[in-house]
């Protein structure tokens, strides 16, 4: 996959972006999760911190993990940017510099009795806008008749409510 | 294909969906064995690497001692593999792992024709290298595993003074002499003071440890028996136990104690579980395997005690395990891996009722154990042994948490309970 796009870039480094995982275990079940940590790296992969290591959406993501499979990350921005990356768990760490450097930043954030179960690293495999108005133009070209038709752009602004 | 080799696991993958090849390969290369290649030894030698050769069971040989040795090996899921290298045990043909890139690659074999996955090892931990105020070195009081840190209060188990070890062991062995490693070169007592200042610095690396693990060769001396090893446990526990607030997550491996000597060891220490090892289910092997445990202890009461232990630890609190693959030991183990499977799910079944944690590893023969020239079941024995383990003790409620990858990661039936 090549580099993520600047969209998504910005949207990851920005800390009033909000960051959702989700895992799905492909019988109807899913978890999300707010992971506030996820964060771009040097070598374009993503990586995030798992608070607990026993969670529904650590196994989940082990789950992925060990079939092949990809989660779902969201980004949300107050300013309504939004975007959505499809990623594949590749690693899980709970030693060695890079879980430390997790483990530091919790603790310097949440203070010394936080937890980290451990450091997933995922690789980014497509991604797309999210926000309203990107969605909205996909939607409108691929079915147009979902469309009121006293939305603006179909009738004149003399005939709408 | 031959057994365990990379078609062999693709095989077993296929058959066995719900073991992932990461547990495939964790069980493949403790029983195939690895050798480094030399881009990859020279890579070990690395400061970040280096553990140094001691080991706790295995044996400790001049020419051993001078290599450099890896920590647990890692694969990408976080797995941990307590790998067999070639130079403590003999493989015909075992899984090589070279350098390359700057990446740990493990191939199928010496051809280097297929490639496995990338691993990685546990970083060396920063306490390696410092000593003691009384000048011991760290890394000889407490070894490391990913999140575990192992102390062996006693280097010497005394079954071994007549005989009467188990047969599949190597603690702290000397390959030269063929017997536990002499007082010169490794004294056997280990000064509780030591072990307090070397478990304090290891808390000063963040997120290294999250379970301080004991364990030592047997000491039968004391009224009760074992009263005088119960007595030093409880002394480095409680210099452990400086080091925290209240109890902190800890096991002792030792032998099975009375329920009086477990619940002053619960009352007078911070210790959170026991694991007083069965290593094998049956009755009739048990005494040919582990002499010196049923001399001194007896299979019943060994049994009865585990149980005891729970009543003390509580529920989930207390471990035991099997060396599986030691019951079809030549001449007297079981003859089908039939056989031995159910007597292991038997013992399975036995305790989890009774609220303990049966946990398995796969025998390797080590070279200057009794059992040094026996040969192992399948590899699908193994396969089979983790899945039915899981199986019963997920039955009842179970958990291995304190015997998983993170902590020893020698027991790939716990390792099946990451997505449960």
């Amino acid at each position: 996959m090549p580099p993520l796009s600047n969209q998504a870039s910005a949207l990851l480094a920005d800390p009033a972006t909000l960051k959702v995982v989700v895992a799905a275990d492909g019988a109807g079940g899913a978890r999300a999760e707010l992971r506030p940590s996820l964060r771009l790296q040097e070598d374009g992969t993503l990586a995030y911190a798992e608070p607990f290591e026993a969670s529904e959406a650590n196994s989940l993501m082990l789950a992925l993990h060990w079939a092949g499979k990809a989660a779902e990350i969201l980004l949300s921005a107050p300013d309504g940017r939004a975007w959505r990356i499809t990623a594949a768990p590749r690693r899980y760490l709970y030693t060695g510099p890079l879980f430390q450097s997790f483990y530091r930043e919790a603790r310097a954030e949440q203070g010394p009795n936080s937890q980290v179960g451990g450091v997933w690293v995922l690789e980014a495999l497509k991604e797309e806008d999210a926000g309203y108005e990107a969605r909205k133009r996909l939607e409108d070209e691929a079915r147009p008749f979902y469309r009121y038709l006293d939305r603006s752009d179909v009738t004149p602004k003399g005939a709408r409510a | 294909m031959s057994e365990g080799d990379l078609d062999h696991i693709e095989q077993l993958e296929a058959k066995y969906p719900d073991v992932p090849r990461f547990v495939l390969l964790k069980l493949a290369l403790r029983y195939r064995g690895v050798r480094l290649l030399a881009p990859a030894t020279l890579a070990i030698s690395d400061a970040d690497y280096n553990y140094g050769p001691v080991q706790v069971f295995r044996y400790h040989d001049e020419e051993a001692l001078k290599k450099a040795h890896p920590g647990p090996l890692l694969f990408r899921d976080g797995t941990t593999g307590l790998v067999a290298f070639e130079d403590r045990e003999v493989f015909e043909d075992p899984y090589v792992i070279d350098h390359e890139g700057g990446k740990f690659l493990l191939y199928s074999d010496a051809s280097k024709a297929r490639l496995v996955d990338e691993v990685d090892f546990t970083p060396r931990p920063a306490y390696y290298g410092k000593r003691t105020s009384s000048g011991k070195p760290m890394e000889s009081i407490a070894t490391a595993r990913a999140q575990r840190m192992i102390i062996c209060a006693y280097r010497h188990c005394h079954f071994w003074d007549t005989g009467e070890q188990c047969k599949y062991c190597a603690f702290f062995t000397d390959l030269n002499e063929t017997r536990q490693v002499s007082e010169k070169k490794f004294p056997k007592d280990v000064e509780a003071e030591d072990i307090y200042e070397t478990v304090r610095e290891i808390l000063k690396e963040p997120g290294r440890v999250s379970e301080i693990y004991m364990t030592a060769g047997a000491d039968y001396e004391g009224e009760p028996a074992f009263e005088a090893e119960v007595d030093r446990y409880i002394n480095i526990l409680q210099a452990i136990g400086r080091n925290f607030k209240g109890r902190f997550s800890s096991q002792l491996m030792a032998p099975a104690y009375s329920k009086a000597q477990y619940k002053k060891l619960y009352e007078r220490t911070g210790l959170t579980t026991v694991c007083p090892n069965i290593e094998v289910w049956d009755e009739r092997l048990f005494k040919w395997i582990c002499p010196g445990k049923e001399r001194f202890v007896g299979r019943a009461k060994w049994i009865q005690n585990t149980v005891d232990a729970v009543e003390v630890f509580g529920k989930g609190n207390v471990y035991t395990q099997v060396i599986g693959g030691v019951e079809l030991a030549k001449p007297h183990g079981f003859k089908t891996e039939d056989e031995a499977l159910a007597s292991n799910f038997e013992a399975c079944e036995f305790y989890s009722k009774h609220g303990v944690v049966f946990v398995s590893v796969v025998f390797g023969p080590a070279r200057s154990s009794v059992f040094h020239d026996q040969k192992r079941p399948s590899l699908e024995y193994f396969v089979r042994l983790i899945r039915g383990l899981r199986q019963i003790r997920e039955k009842h409620g179970l958990k291995a948490d304190n015997d998983d990858y993170k902590h020893c990661g020698n027991h790939a039936d716990a390792d099946l309970e990451r997505v449960d």
